[in-house]
């Protein structure tokens, strides 16, 4: 839980454009510079936050982790750095995150447990993210672990190499203990250990209501409690084989995916044709489509829902609202 | 022999033709398991060989699930 006490010596507001031009036309520019010096020298290094009107996210940078937290959706990059998003006031805030020592590199995925953040460094050390972006190595995983992602009831992951069969995701304890979550097991691919490891790697929505896919998946997998349960195939979405995807043969057919309590499940997904456009459909529980809209610009990832639109990032870094 | 069988056992497990989105990780995987096959321990060929998967894995999981 992010306190008080976490951000006052730490943090700067961002000026907008038009701001801070009506501040510096006046007579006060004398004051404002000094109040700009003072601000600077005990803000470094720190927290930065943005309206929606700043990139918060470099086109440089890949999103490898999400997880809900404290009421906003808090997101990891590969700077690495944690970036929290507050829908409801359409506000971000982005630290860098740095290694208590040089161990905690490579990260890769995000969970809430507890209140507290966790990723998986060099697939084999559970590492807890502090508010101020500090990460420390909490446990090491009994095995390697390619993947981390958040749930309602805490944290679930997958292991990089596993055996058809065997369960396809486990749920993580903050202390490193698992447990197997029931659902689809492990398929037999005719594939390496390396590429069967990528085929069967989730992309999961954020809780409350978390959708799961597999790569080149058209047919989401709702998670409930350690519970995986296959949805309906989704209507005028085509599948691409998941060794394909794998292989680097065939691109992701569904990009995000957002549960909507009353309508169904909003979903980014690729657009009609070789093209590389995009578009969200709305379908309802049966995976049929109640409505779909082209999107103003190539979406990373889909934010939060409301009856009238979607927020998402873009691109560009930055918030971007999508008319339903 | 032991080395010659390790990279045989390596390009067969490589033997999807690369595809662009993901040829570079392909290609460091493919260089990867080349390097570890001359090493002399079965025992360095084989945890080697799983840091290669894991490379592949980093590489690839970037390009697809990445946003």
């Amino acid at each position: 839980m992010r306190t008080a006490e976490d951000s006052r010596p730490l943090t700067f507001r961002r000026l907008d454009a038009r701001g801070a031009s009506s501040r510096l036309a006046g007579a006060a520019v004398p004051l404002a510079a000094v109040v700009l010096l003072v601000a600077a020298a005990c803000s470094a290094p720190g927290a930065q936050h943005a309206g929606a009107d700043a990139p918060f996210i470099t086109a440089s940078e890949t999103i490898i982790g999400r997880a809900s937290w404290d009421g906003r959706l808090a997101v990891l990059t590969s700077a690495p750095a944690l970036v929290t998003i507050d829908p409801a006031a359409r506000r971000t805030e982005r630290v860098q995150v740095r290694g208590a020592s040089r161990d905690v590199l490579e990260l890769w995925g995000l969970g809430e447990s507890g209140g507290k953040l966790y990723s998986i460094s060099r697939f084999a050390d559970l590492v807890r993210i502090d508010p101020d972006g500090r990460a420390t190595v909490v446990t090491r995983l009994s095995r390697p672990f390619a993947n981390l992602f958040d749930t309602e009831g805490g944290m679930a992951g997958q292991f990089a190499h596993d055996e058809a069969g065997r369960p396809l995701a486990w749920t993580v304890a903050a202390d490193g203990a698992l447990s197997p979550m029931n659902g689809p097991p492990r398929a037999p691919f005719s594939l390496s250990n390396a590429e069967a490891g990528v085929a069967h790697l989730l992309s999961c929505s954020t809780p409350p209501r978390v959708t799961c896919w597999l790569p080149g998946s058209a047919q989401p997998l709702s998670l409930t409690g350690d519970v995986l349960r296959a949805g309906p195939p989704l209507e005028g979405l085509t599948a691409a084989m998941a060794t394909w995807v794998a292989s680097g043969s065939a691109p992701q057919v569904i990009h995000d995916a957002i549960a909507d309590e009353g309508r169904g499940l909003l979903v980014l997904h690729r657009g009609p044709g070789a093209s590389d456009a995009q578009a969200v459909t709305l379908f309802d529980r049966d995976g049929r489509v109640s409505l779909t809209r082209a999107v103003p610009e190539r979406l990373r990832m889909l934010v939060s829902i409301s009856p009238t639109s979607v927020l998402a990032v873009g691109t560009s870094g930055m918030l971007v609202e999508v008319r339903l | 022999m032991k080395k010659l069988l390790f990279v045989l056992i390596a390009g067969a497990a490589l033997n999807a033709v690369p595809a662009p989105a993901l040829a570079g990780c392909t290609d460091e995987l493919a260089a990867c398991f080349y390097e570890v096959a001359q090493r002399d321990s079965f025992m360095e060929r084989w945890t080697g060989g799983l840091d290669c998967e894991l490379d592949y894995i980093e590489c690839a999981r970037r390009k697809i699930l990445g946003r």
